[in-house]
């Protein structure tokens, strides 16, 4: 056997060192050329370089499909609620966002070069479920509904997985008291005292009248301020019949949808060209492309209440993106983002309710019986 | 200079400095200068890293172009590596295979002796028995052999114990058997290997070299960390390296450490650790202009005598006697690979998160090796026969070489995410900002693939499975790899990043033995 022991030869190692730097400086450029977002079409009549943006999609529901103009979009989640769509080429695409029993989410978002588009969708079961909160269960923990109530009324509007028992008489001995329902009915007459205070004194302040300087108003600033809703940096409130969102944040933490991104003035659109003709890594006209964007940030945006009365208005729990309207015909869950025209989804239909959002649920009165809105489809 | 006691060294280690361990022993100028030298690897890593955040916020953009780039030299930096690593094994198992001693055959090494020194502390005597076992089986006249236990007054009555057991049990197979104890606190020296292997070496120079009449020039010291277990044809192979070698008394021989004496025992971590030590070590073998010595390895008695033994001052002193003996010879000094086994323990305690201490522990001893830099450096401005280029390529070899091990590792797995967490809402609403998780994600899994080479190369280095323990530890074995992230940060980077900062501020570090279990 011939001995082989001499280490890698010395031009050997020199050939695959400048092989591998050959491989660096010319796959760099393409990596960074990439990651900026441009990429070239091989099956275009004329092939061109291009500048494309970006969608990041947030999506609530696990079973919903994103479609792009039309197109179903896979393989681009990468966070269980988040899709990044990229290499779109800079225009207006028409997103829309559905699954089985879900509402359907849509909305046209411009995509600029270089810049990713931020959308949260959210989809609302078509069909309301709730969960029915009782005076009373029994010992197997169902709930008792008494045939008296209008409980048959709300589950002509909605379905439960719940289990309960309609009870035909009102005796209530055999019975266990539901804790939940005794807090909730507390949580809901103080609703109650808030909303007539309000309600008294925004009348005050249209109709003046004569009052001694010792006079104790009737509503107390807090109780007042119970009608502005705040969550974070937003703030929630009703001016004029119409609800508004207004940004408290500083700019840098300022939510994307109170700001909009116009497309690249026309000499910087110039600039940018050129550098994709010339397959230059154009790395610092791009950051200055991006920094010379015209950011336009607003300080609030009004609700659509699609022209009828709000009755009521909060936050959607654990979303700062959604707001709950109850107006004339029942709950419904409207995006602040008013970009094209606010997705509204309605989560019950009904009147004469009442509604309160509480340790992130959402509860319902309507009459005499308090039901929660389930707003998740269970995953099978 | 008064010299005396000193004519046997070249003249460059008759220098007061040349042994210089920390710039406490120096004063005026060269003090000051090589206190500076010890700040430099700490600074240039704080700075390294404190600036990828710096730019992370400030310029996040370039901060993102440049952990890209980073990214993609990182890959493949790893093809590189890895084409030296298979190149490597290949001739690793290609020299297991060779009949070293028909290849020695034409050479009349008759003359030629070995010193092995063996410096041992607070070793059970199952470990050392176990390295002498081995030594006692090699292929090869064992009369030709001088073995030293060299063991340490501080370790107290076992040292003698164990050196009185292992001499009735191996002291009549070997040429001679010297038992070394050296002296605890002698002024001016660390407690460590390097001199208690120092005392060992003049110890058999005056007992056995001189009075037997062999030639320092025609005895090979092979010194060995006291779990090392030899293959068989260690000292044919060293042979043949040295007479085929083309100035073997400037040269020193490195094999290639193999951490599996008890691969089997060892926790999965400790496993990884223990062979990203031993690739690290194949691939070095494979281009040895930047080889330094490290752990067992072997050098002429001359090439000793003439630096004065290793260093009694310091802590890495396995590597510091290549540089004493780089500086020393003017530049012509060299390392030859001899791609030929050595098999060590992997560290392991009897507890997981003892192993993960004592790991943590000699990685931060191993990278402590820093100080190197700062000798090397020092002497390169001193040494001016030295030539220019060398001394420039081997200062940039060096010093990148610390930066990146405390550095790469960090940058790669921690700060690659840096811009996107820092950079700002203007650079998270850019295309670069979505991207740059995915593109460097992307690049690493590519990178990966070269644990795929390491994983199956490992499988192939492994002594052969015990009876006790399944076939479901080969696909344990395999799939080990995927900690490797993990070892390199905090293992490699942040023990290395310890022991440079330690020296930064001179909170110089002392010698602490791994202990050794089975």
């Amino acid at each position: 056997m011939k001995p082989q022991v001499t280490p890698l030869a010395r031009w050997q190692r020199k050939v695959i060192f400048f092989t591998l730097l050959l491989a660096f400086l010319v796959s760099l450029p393409a990596f960074i050329f990439y990651a900026t977002g441009y990429r070239y079409d091989f099956f275009a009549d004329k092939p061109t370089i291009t500048a494309t943006g970006g969608l990041y999609i947030s999506v609530e529901a696990e079973e919903a499909a994103i479609y792009i103009n039309e197109e179903e979009v896979t393989n681009a989640r990468i966070f269980r609620q988040a899709s990044y769509i990229q290499g779109l080429m800079p225009k207006v695409h028409r997103v829309h966002v559905q699954g089985q029993d879900l509402h359907t989410w849509v909305k046209e978002l411009s995509v600029v070069a270089h810049i990713v588009t931020e959308a949260e969708a959210f989809n609302m079961p078509v069909w309301t479920r709730m969960r029915p909160v009782t005076e009373f269960s029994n010992i197997r923990g169902e709930s008792i509904i008494f045939a008296s109530s209008s409980a048959r009324l709300v589950l002509e509007n909605a379905t439960t997985t719940s289990i309960f028992t309609f009870a035909t008489t009102t005796a209530t001995s055999s019975y266990l008291v539901n804790s939940e329902y005794t807090l909730l009915k507390f949580a809901f007459t103080e609703k109650d005292i808030r909303d007539e205070a309000r309600k008294n004194y925004l009348f005050s302040l249209d109709n003046p009248t004569f009052n001694f300087a010792t006079t104790t108003s009737t509503s107390s600033p807090i109780e007042i301020a119970t009608t502005t809703k705040n969550r974070d940096d937003l703030r929630l409130y009703e001016r004029d019949g119409d609800v508004y969102v207004e940004n408290l944040a500083s700019e840098n933490n300022t939510p994307y949808y109170f700001c909009t991104t116009e497309p690249l003035p026309e000499f910087l659109q110039a600039e940018v060209i050129e550098t994709e003709n010339a397959l230059l890594p154009g790395s610092d006209l791009i950051e200055e492309s991006i920094a010379s964007l015209p950011k336009k940030c607003r300080t609030e945006i009004k609700m659509d209440r699609q022209n009828k009365t709000v009755i009521d208005f909060d936050f959607f729990p654990g979303n700062s993106n959604l707001i709950l309207l109850q107006l004339e015909d029942g709950i419904h869950v409207v995006e602040i983002d008013d970009r094209a025209w606010q997705n509204a989804q309605r989560l019950y239909v009904g009147g004469d309710l009442e509604m309160l959002v509480s340790n992130g649920s959402i509860f319902v009165k309507q009459k005499d019986f308090m039901f929660e809105v389930l707003t998740e489809i269970p995953s099978n | 200079m008064d010299d005396k006691g000193k004519e046997h060294l070249l003249p460059y280690a008759k220098r007061e400095d040349f042994h210089v361990g920390r710039a406490t022993e120096l004063s005026g100028r060269a003090r000051l200068f090589y206190r500076f030298l010890e700040i430099i690897p700490g600074l240039a890593s704080w700075t390294t890293l404190i600036g990828v955040i710096l730019l992370s916020i400030y310029a996040p953009f370039v901060a993102a172009y440049f952990v890209i780039a980073f990214a993609l030299f990182w890959v493949l930096k790893t093809a590189f590596l890895s084409y030296h690593l298979r190149y490597n094994w290949k001739r690793l198992r290609h020299h297991m295979s060779l009949n070293w001693s028909e290849m020695i055959e034409r050479f009349d090494y008759s003359e030629l002796r070995h010193v092995v020194i063996l410096p041992f502390y607070s070793e059970p005597a199952s470990v050392i028995e176990h390295s002498l076992t081995a030594l006692s089986k090699v292929n090869y006249d064992l009369k030709k052999i001088i073995v030293v236990l060299a063991g340490e007054e501080r370790a107290g009555a076992h040292t003698h114990e164990v050196s009185q057991e292992m001499k009735e049990k191996f002291g009549s197979l070997f040429g001679h058997f010297v038992i070394s104890t050296h002296p605890k606190d002698i002024p001016g020296e660390m407690a460590g290997k390097g001199s208690n292997a120092a005392f060992a070496a003049e110890k058999v120079r005056q007992e056995i070299l001189d009075p037997n009449n062999f030639g320092y020039g025609k005895t090979l010291v092979s010194i060995f960390d006291i779990d090392t277990v030899l293959y068989p044809d260690y000292f044919n192979c060293l042979v043949w390296h040295f007479l085929t070698a083309e100035n073997p008394l400037k040269s020193s021989f490195q094999p290639v450490p193999i951490f599996n004496n008890n691969i089997w025992e060892a926790p999965a971590i400790s496993r990884v650790v223990a062979m990203s030590s031993t690739f690290w070590e194949m691939v070095q073998q494979e281009r040895p202009e930047r080889m330094a010595t490290f752990s067992s390895h072997s050098v002429s008695f001359q090439a000793l005598y003439e630096v004065g033994y290793w260093q009694t001052n310091m802590v890495s002193e396995d590597s510091r006697i290549f540089w004493n003996l780089l500086v020393a010879n003017n530049g012509k000094y060299n390392v030859i690979p001899m791609s030929y086994p050595v098999s060590m323990d992997a560290n392991a305690a009897p507890k997981l998160w003892q192993t993960i201490v004592q790991i943590y522990k000699q990685h931060r001893r191993w990278t402590y090796g820093v100080e190197n830099l700062c000798y090397i450096l020092y002497h390169f401005t001193q040494n001016k026969t030295i030539p220019l280029k060398q001394r420039i390529i081997v200062s940039l070899q060096q010093a990148e070489g610390y930066w990146s091990l405390v550095t790469n590792p960090i940058m790669l797995f921690i700060l690659g995410w840096a811009p996107i967490f820092l950079g700002g809402q203007q650079f998270h609403q850019t295309v670069l900002s979505y991207n740059l998780p995915i593109v460097v994600r992307d690049l690493l899994i590519l990178a990966m693939f070269g644990l795929v080479i390491s994983s199956m190369i490992s499988l192939t280095l492994i002594p052969p499975r015990p009876e006790n323990a399944s076939r479901f530890r080969y696909i344990v074995m395999a799939s080990q790899w995927i900690m490797v992230p993990a070892t390199m940060i905090f293992f490699s980077a942040i023990p290395g990043l310890d022991a440079q900062t330690r020296l930064m501020f001179g909170k110089y570090m002392g010698f602490w033995v791994t202990p050794k279990s089975r």
